[in-house]
Formats: C-alpha cells, structure tokens, sequence
C-alpha cells in the first residue's frame, strides 16, 4: 500500500494506526493529551474535530465508500481553521482523487491500489488551471489574474 | 457570447488527454467498473440500454453557429445522425462507442464545448432563460452570471463526489422560464430599493420521487457574493447531505429535514465566514463577463420594414407560425423564433445532424450566429429583424422544424424513456407519437390554447411530469405499462405541483383520456381561460369525475 506524502512516494510509514475519533473522545483528558493521531470521517461532529484539532500531528480522513465525498469538505475546514500537521486520505482513494484531495488540503494519501505506478503521480498536474479557490490556491481565477496582472 | 481565453482553453484541452488517459485505463483493466463509474458519469457517459450515450453540456443553452455545425458533425461521424436536447437544455448522443468518446471530445474541444459534468453528482449544467438577454420585461441579463457559476462549478475539487446532483437555474425576470422553483438552488436576478443588483435565492426545489417548491433561503444576496453563498449552501450539502440512500440524497431532503429556518441559519452562520473574502467577485470580473454578452449591433431600422405585414396578411400559414412560433424582443424590428423540434411524428427534442446545418446557416444569416437550447426542447434564433422572419420560416418548414405548436399541447417535454434509458420503467416515444396522431387538428390545438404537457418514463421525472399543466408519468405494473395522469403543475413564476387525475391508464389509452380531460376543459372554461387557470379555479374533481364516468 503506498503512501504518498507531499507528492512523494513513502516506503516506511511513521503512522501508528490512530484510533478513531469517537473512541477518542471517550477517553479521560490525561488519555486524550498522548494521542497525537486520529481518523475521522463525515459521521464525526466537524465541529469537536476542529476544536480537537490543534492537539494532533496528524489526522486521517476517511473515504468509506467511492461515492462519499465529505472529508474533501472536512480537509478544507481543518485547514481553514489553520491546522498544520499532515491530513492523509485513507480509504477510498485513487489516482483520479489525487488532484482534488490536493486542492482541498490533503498533503498525504494512502493508496489502495494494486495497479499503483510512479506515473499515478502525472495526475497531480493533468489539469493545470484552477477556476477556484482551494486550500492550495486560495485565489479564484479572476483574483488569480489580479495578482498576475 | 463567452468566448474562451487560453485558460479556459487550456482547461478542456487538458480535460481530455485527463479523460482519454482515464479510458485507456479502463479498457486496459487498471481501473474498475466503480471508479470509472465516477469518472465517466462526470464526464457525461452513460452506459445505456443499446449503447453508451453521452451528453454534451450546452452551457445555459447558449451556442454558436460553429459549435453546433460541429454538433451535426460528431452526429454523423460518431452517431446515427441524429442528436437529442434535454430539459437541462444539454444535447445527448444515444449511439457513441465507449472507446471513441475521447475522440468525440477532442473534436468538441476545438470549438469550447465540452462534457464535464453532464452527469454525475456533482454541480450540473447552468440553466437560464431563453430569451436572456432580449426580453422586453427583463430585470437583467442573467447569463453573465450564469458563465461566472460554470467556471466557479467547473472541477471543483471539494464538490466532485456530493450525494447527489446539483443542479442550478438562473432568471433575470419577473417570469420564470427556466423553471428555477423545482432546482437545488434558484436564483432570481433582482434590485434592491437601493438599485443595488443582487438574488432572491431559492434552495431545496426539485422533482424526481420527492417533487418540492425551492423555499426561499435569501431575500437578497448581493450580486458579487454569488460564489461565496453558493459554496456556503454545497458545503452543508455536501457535508450534511444523506448518503445512505440514492432517492434521499438530494438537497431537498435535507432542506425538508432540517427544516427551511434551521438550514437557514446553518447557510447564513458558515457564509459570515466566506463573504467579503477571496470569492467575493471584483466588479472589475463582472464588467469582463458582462462585456460579453453584451447587445447586437442591431439594425435600428428594423422596425420601418413594410415587408412583414404584407407577408402576415398573405400567408395564413405564415401568420399561424409567427403568432404561436415568434416571441417579444426589446429591440423594436425584433422577434425571437422558436425552431420547434416537436413535429408531427417524431421524437420531442430530436434534431437531425441537417436540421442542425440548417439552423445553424440561418442562424449565421439572420440571427448574429447563435442559437439556444431550451428546457422545453427546442431551440430558438433570438435576435431575427422581422423582415427575415418569412425568409426563415421558409427555410424551417422546409426542414420539419417550423410546427406551428410552441406552447400548445404538441409542444411535449418528453424523456427518451424505455427505448433508450436504463432507467425508465416505461416508453414514452410511442405515446408521444399517440398524442400527435390523436391531436392533428391544429385549430383544434390552438383552440385548446396554451397547454403544457411533460411525459417522463419513470419517477426520476427527467420529464418534468410534476410541473407540466398536464403531465404523464410512465409506471411498470407488472411487465405493462401503464400511464399516471397529473393536472395543474407549473414551472413558471407561479409553479405547482400536479395533482393526480385518478388511477393509472393503459397505454392505448392515453391519448383518448387526454380527450376527455380536455373536452371536460372546453366545457368549463371560462371566455379566454387557459387549461391551467380552469384546473386552479374549479380543482381535479370535475375533471376526475368527467375523465372516468365512461368505464365506471
């Protein structure tokens, strides 16, 4: 399974298999200060997640199912709401994914893909114009040409 | 219109060496039937029935003479010939092979058209009335605004993979011709007391198995915060919206359930956040987008034309044509035509790869080299000087494209249904075909005056069926179908929903209950009363009562 951080493919994985959100705030506040690393999903409250966020170095966000988009929207808001550490994809993820999970604040992603080759990483630049902002180009187009102008 | 610029050219190119490159994939196995599923429906393929059908967007049904005679071209080269417009005023080809769909959107590409979300679920293809722009009445050209929404939609990252479709509608006018009550959102181009231009915002309409009314969510939006309330209402959907279940997951349900004041609120809190920031639109994108669709440099003499008058007065079929298949324009010498492509025998919304040749010749004569797509399935030359009127009406009839019925009962929305769609539970071509045999007699038809009849083949209702003044909905009961009759729907400014006449009917026998309904009609009309103000005054029940008298 590889894993991909900031483009880049990564053999050895520091990631320690986080708990879950909801098992996480179940736990006493001395439990809760040594974890550094959660997963969520959209049936977590986007809401405690934020106010949670600040504590962790990484969160993983799930894509249960191909069809379900909300962590797109999730990544967005932690970002938005300035979180720094690594924001990785698990799950349902694919190459086709990796631009738009990029945009949206995603820095790694976790790959479940017995097809998985060096090319998949093209996919980060097959469309090279950006009508909206995101996380990574906070600009819309037409303040994009402002700035360029 | 909008023309493309090296970004926005570069946008589709690029799309399609992204798609060609996804294909390839596909038919080599590297990728699955489910992840392609995705990709191809965003990118407008379905697998049908008899084969794969893709739908070409038509960008708030606004085109030009060269992107259509390029339209003709991928029909004959790729197709049978032929092509089909939707009531998302898109174009669908039913016969393309899978692997030649990249090639199909290379040729488009040339000419600034594309296929990106066609389909899918994600934000959908931008509708707007048809006579934007030139309607007497209007506020304001919606369109600008329309072409600032298509970029903004266009590969969103974060709304790619929402519950469900989207799907957004745009007037500029106190009459709704866009039917933008039964859209995910509606948006009403409006001034303030201030003059300040800005929306009336609907959410939540739509029609499938659940048809609701859009509840309005904002009184007004300033105009440049367009972008920033959009991606405050699609962010809630997208997080808050259903996933469990298909027929649940639309922005309706979730409006219905969390109530019309509570998602309000929610919409309101998370926009405090986004608005005056980076999606605010500077007055100075606005101005380049509306410099685009501004006026034709009309013929400021088109009203002194003596020629017309003569020609009504002549030519009674002419006359017929002009009255029911012409339409106001601001500029005095100016009428809109209705191309209708609802003829006798034929399937509603189809058009030859010729016909397109045709209208797109004239439209390069008389009407500035544009054409629109409408939700109703026909196209219209806007901007023709009335002393071109007879020349091109000449030109449609020859072409099976000047029936005289627009408004009138034959000017049918209708679905592809069972012969094409996967989808559909019924067949809606052969009773489209019963109805225009049944009512041939276009005296008869004008008598019956403005009538709208929407036929969809399944509840997905791509047919409009709820909102048609009479609308038919195709069902399955065991391995036959059989046809549900609505009355009294409208998607204009004073939209409805229909109600139901009464149990279903068999197929042989829709045409001649629609007589019934409508002799009922003739009945108890009041002098001058349309089919719809007579349902709205007296209610189903004489209708119902006179309808199934007969069998009972």
């Amino acid at each position: 399974m590889p894993l991909l951080v900031n483009r880049e493919i990564r053999g050895v994985d520091s990631y320690a298999g986080p708990i879950a959100f909801s098992e996480y705030l179940e736990l006493d506040d001395a439990a809760q200060a040594s974890i550094k690393s959660i997963r969520a999903n959209g049936e977590d409250s986007l809401d405690q997640l934020l106010l949670h966020s600040s504590r962790f170095d990484l969160i993983a966000l799930e894509f249960p199912i191909i069809r379900d988009g909300r962590s797109f929207s999730i990544a967005r808001e932690l970002r938005v709401a300035g979180f720094g550490g690594q924001i990785r994809a698990v799950g349902e993820t694919s190459r086709d994914k990796l631009q738009f999970l990029e945009r949206c604040g995603f820095d790694a992603v976790e790959l479940d893909d017995e097809h998985f080759r060096r090319e998949f990483l093209e996919a980060y630049t097959e469309i090279s114009v950006q009508y909206q902002g995101a996380v990574d180009q906070p600009l819309p187009i037409y303040r994009q040409q402002e700035t360029t102008a | 219109m909008y023309i493309y610029n090296e970004v926005d050219q570069r946008l589709v190119d690029e799309r399609v060496v992204q798609y060609r490159d996804q294909t390839q994939r596909f038919i080599a196995g590297d990728l699955s039937e489910d992840e392609f599923l995705a990709l191809r429906l965003m990118n407008g393929l379905y697998i049908q029935r008899q084969a794969p059908m893709l739908r070409v967007a038509i960008p708030y049904g606004l085109m030009s003479a060269e992107q259509l005679r390029v339209l003709a071209e991928v029909s004959r080269d790729f197709d049978k010939g032929y092509g089909h417009f939707t009531t998302r005023t898109n174009i669908q080809f039913n016969w393309p092979k899978l692997e030649e769909v990249p090639d199909i959107l290379e040729r488009l590409a040339k000419v600034q058209l594309h296929a990106i979300q066609t389909s899918g679920n994600c934000i959908r293809n931008t509708t707007t009335d048809h006579f934007a722009g030139i309607h007497p009445s209007e506020t304001e050209d919606p369109r600008p605004w329309c072409e600032l929404i298509r970029q903004w939609s266009t590969l969103h990252p974060e709304f790619a993979y929402l519950p469900r479709k989207f799907k957004i509608a745009v007037t500029g006018s106190k009459e709704d011709r866009a039917a933008s009550q039964v859209h995910d959102v509606g948006l009403h181009l409006v001034r303030n007391k201030a003059g300040e231009l800005g929306f009336e915002v609907l959410v939540g309409g739509g029609l499938g198995r659940t048809p609701i009314i859009g509840k309005k969510i904002r009184e007004f939006l300033p105009a440049p915060e367009l972008l920033s309330y959009l991606e405050a209402i699609l962010r809630i959907y997208n997080l808050k919206g259903r996933r469990d279940n298909k027929y649940k997951a639309r922005i309706k349900i979730l409006v219905e359930a969390t109530g019309i004041e509570a998602f309000t609120e929610q919409v309101e809190r998370h926009w405090e956040t986004l608005k005056g920031g980076e999606l605010r639109i500077p007055q100075q994108e606005i101005d380049r987008v509306t410099a685009f669709f501004a006026d034709h440099p009309y013929n400021e003499d088109a009203a002194a034309d003596l020629t017309l008058d003569e020609k009504l007065e002549a030519d009674p079929d002419f006359r017929t044509w002009y009255a029911r298949n012409t339409h106001p324009h601001k500029q005095p010498g100016y009428r809109a035509v209705t191309v209708s492509l609802k003829p006798h025998l034929g399937a509603p919304g189809d058009i030859t790869a010729l016909q397109m040749e045709v209208v797109a010749d004239l439209s390069e004569r008389f009407s500035f080299a544009q054409i629109r797509s409408t939700h109703e399935q026909n196209l219209v030359l806007a901007d023709v000087a009335q002393a071109d009127l007879y020349e091109v009406w000449q030109v449609l009839n020859e072409h099976n494209l000047a029936r005289a019925n627009i408004g009138l009962l034959t000017d049918m929305i209708v679905c592809p249904g069972f012969d094409f769609c996967s989808l559909a539970n019924a067949h809606t071509l052969n009773i489209a075909e019963q109805i225009n045999q049944t009512f041939e007699d276009l005296d008869y038809l004008h008598d019956l005056g403005e009538i709208r009849l929407n036929m969809s083949g399944c509840i997905n209702a791509c047919g409009h069926h709820h909102v048609g003044h009479i609308g038919i909905l195709g069902v399955d009961k065991k391995g036959e179908d059989w046809y549900q009759i609505t009355i009294g729907g409208s998607s204009r400014e004073d939209a409805s929903l229909g109600k139901v006449l009464g149990r279903a009917v068999a197929a042989d026998d829709v045409a001649s209950t629609l007589e019934r309904l409508l002799e009922t009609y003739v009945e108890l009309r009041v002098e001058g009363e349309r089919f719809i103000d007579t349902v709205r005054r007296l209610g189903v029940t004489p209708f119902k009562e006179a309808v199934y008298a007969v069998a009972s």
